[in-house]
């Protein structure tokens, strides 16, 4: 008896087959092919209940509110097309005029150019430099001096602890706990020790050696937190990033300052 | 129904069906939700530019996908060649507590998938996503005939890999 090909179990499977009927005959009688068939069946049904266990809610409607943002319509002025290239033209015969009464001695054009140039060149030589463009400042942070532990929102899911002035006694425990808010808890703070706040931000100053404890929302989609400008600690969604081996790892990670 | 410049309410709908199962495609092809959304984001937003009959909106939303998909693998990968600084550590560690359990079974999974050649998961998914074989057929670019013997050799794979790797 030929057995049926592979192929055709698994398009038999899928209902991908016209001729059902012919099959279902030979699989009431062949048992090898019938086992095969079993085969297929679970191995698709072990793929489907695996990559299932991983998903998770598609964002939808945020997604949905972005493309809207994306798709509004660009407003033109046909005005402005047509005055440009005769502005350009005007422009054009008015520096050309300027050259050609540049080139007369004694012109006044040749004056006018003369002592702007003589102008632009003092300024280079008393090296008045143009002011550099800032960058635009965060947020004036609130300062709470004093304070042991400091909690807050996340921001947009967002959460940025930043610890500094620590020694290398310092303990940094970071936990993930299951409310809300973040929270930064400075056990022996020293009178140097100062807590600031923003928006979805805690920084802690001067923590020396004390013992640190952040505590980051489950929930949050991103946190991140930095130890002396380094990052030790990032979770994005369900992941975490550890940027070096904390000390010990059980409900916690405990990081040490001043590597 | 055709979507087209008129067509602003079919796309509305349009979106509202198939953003899920893009999504959910993408994200067990990556593993990565960011990455799964803004690929099905720039997948729709390429669809606006598009006229097209119904029936095919899926099959071409589902390959500009994977062209998306393998265009980010090559940025990925570039950036990584081009790191000068020394290497993050990267920590497989689980979520604390009862996440341990279901974060062991993503990476699990994971790596498994990802041992798979990346038609086989293609196949597979698409399979999952309930396309049939002339569409899958057509997305992946391979003969309408030899897709159920692809599928059975990639989920035999599959079950290998995952029954070896527990």
């Amino acid at each position: 008896m030929a057995h049926i090909e592979e192929g055709m179990l698994q398009a038999y499977l899928d209902n991908e087959v016209v001729a059902r009927a012919e099959l279902d005959t030979h699989l009431a009688q062949c048992t090898t092919c019938a086992a095969e068939l079993d085969r297929l069946r679970s191995a698709s049904q072990l793929f489907a209940s695996v990559v299932h266990a991983n998903d998770i809610v598609a964002p939808t409607s945020a997604a949905f509110t972005a493309i809207r943002a994306a798709r509004r319509p660009i407003v033109r002025k046909p005005a402005a097309l047509v005055r440009v290239p005769l502005a350009r033209a005007a422009m054009l015969l008015v520096g050309l005029a300027a050259v050609a009464s540049a080139a007369i001695p004694g012109s006044p054009v040749r004056a006018w150019i003369s002592e702007a140039l003589r102008s632009v060149g003092g300024v280079q030589q008393d090296e008045t430099a143009i002011p550099a463009v800032q960058p635009a400042p965060e947020p004036a942070p609130s300062d709470e001096r004093g304070a042991a532990a400091v909690t807050i929102e996340p921001a947009d899911g967002r959460i940025l602890v930043v610890l500094s002035g620590a020694t290398a006694e310092a303990t940094v425990r970071v936990r993930l706990v299951k409310t809300p808010r973040a929270s930064v808890q400075v056990s022996d703070a020293t009178a140097q020790s100062r807590f600031r706040t923003g928006p979805g931000r805690i920084e802690a100053v001067s923590i020396g050696s004390a013992e640190v404890v952040v505590e980051i929302p489950r929930a949050a989609l991103e946190a991140r937190v930095e130890l002396d400008g380094r990052p030790v600690f990032e979770k994005n969604r369900d992941q975490l990033r550890l940027h070096e081996p904390p000390a010990a790892s059980d409900s916690e990670f405990v990081f040490k300052g001043n590597r | 129904m055709t979507l087209g410049p008129r067509g602003l309410l079919d796309f509305d709908s349009l979106f509202q069906k198939l953003y899920p199962s893009l999504f959910r495609y993408l994200h067990r092809l990556t593993g990565d939700a960011d990455v799964a959304d803004d690929i099905a984001q720039e997948a729709f937003m390429r669809l606006l530019r598009q006229s097209l009959p119904e029936a095919e909106v899926r099959p071409w939303l589902f390959t500009v996908a994977m062209n998306l998909v393998r265009d980010h693998a090559r940025k990925v990968e570039r950036r990584s060649r081009l790191l000068t600084t020394a290497p993050v550590l990267v920590s497989s560690t689980p979520l604390p507590d009862e996440s341990v359990e279901r974060s062991e079974q993503v990476g699990l999974v994971r790596a498994v998938l990802e041992q798979l050649s990346v038609r086989d998961q293609q196949l597979l998914l698409m399979r999952e996503e309930g396309f049939k074989y002339e569409e899958i057929a057509r997305v992946i670019g391979v003969a309408p005939a030899s897709v159920g013997t692809l599928i059975a050799r990639a989920l035999r794979r599959f079950a290998e890999l995952y029954g070896s790797s527990r």
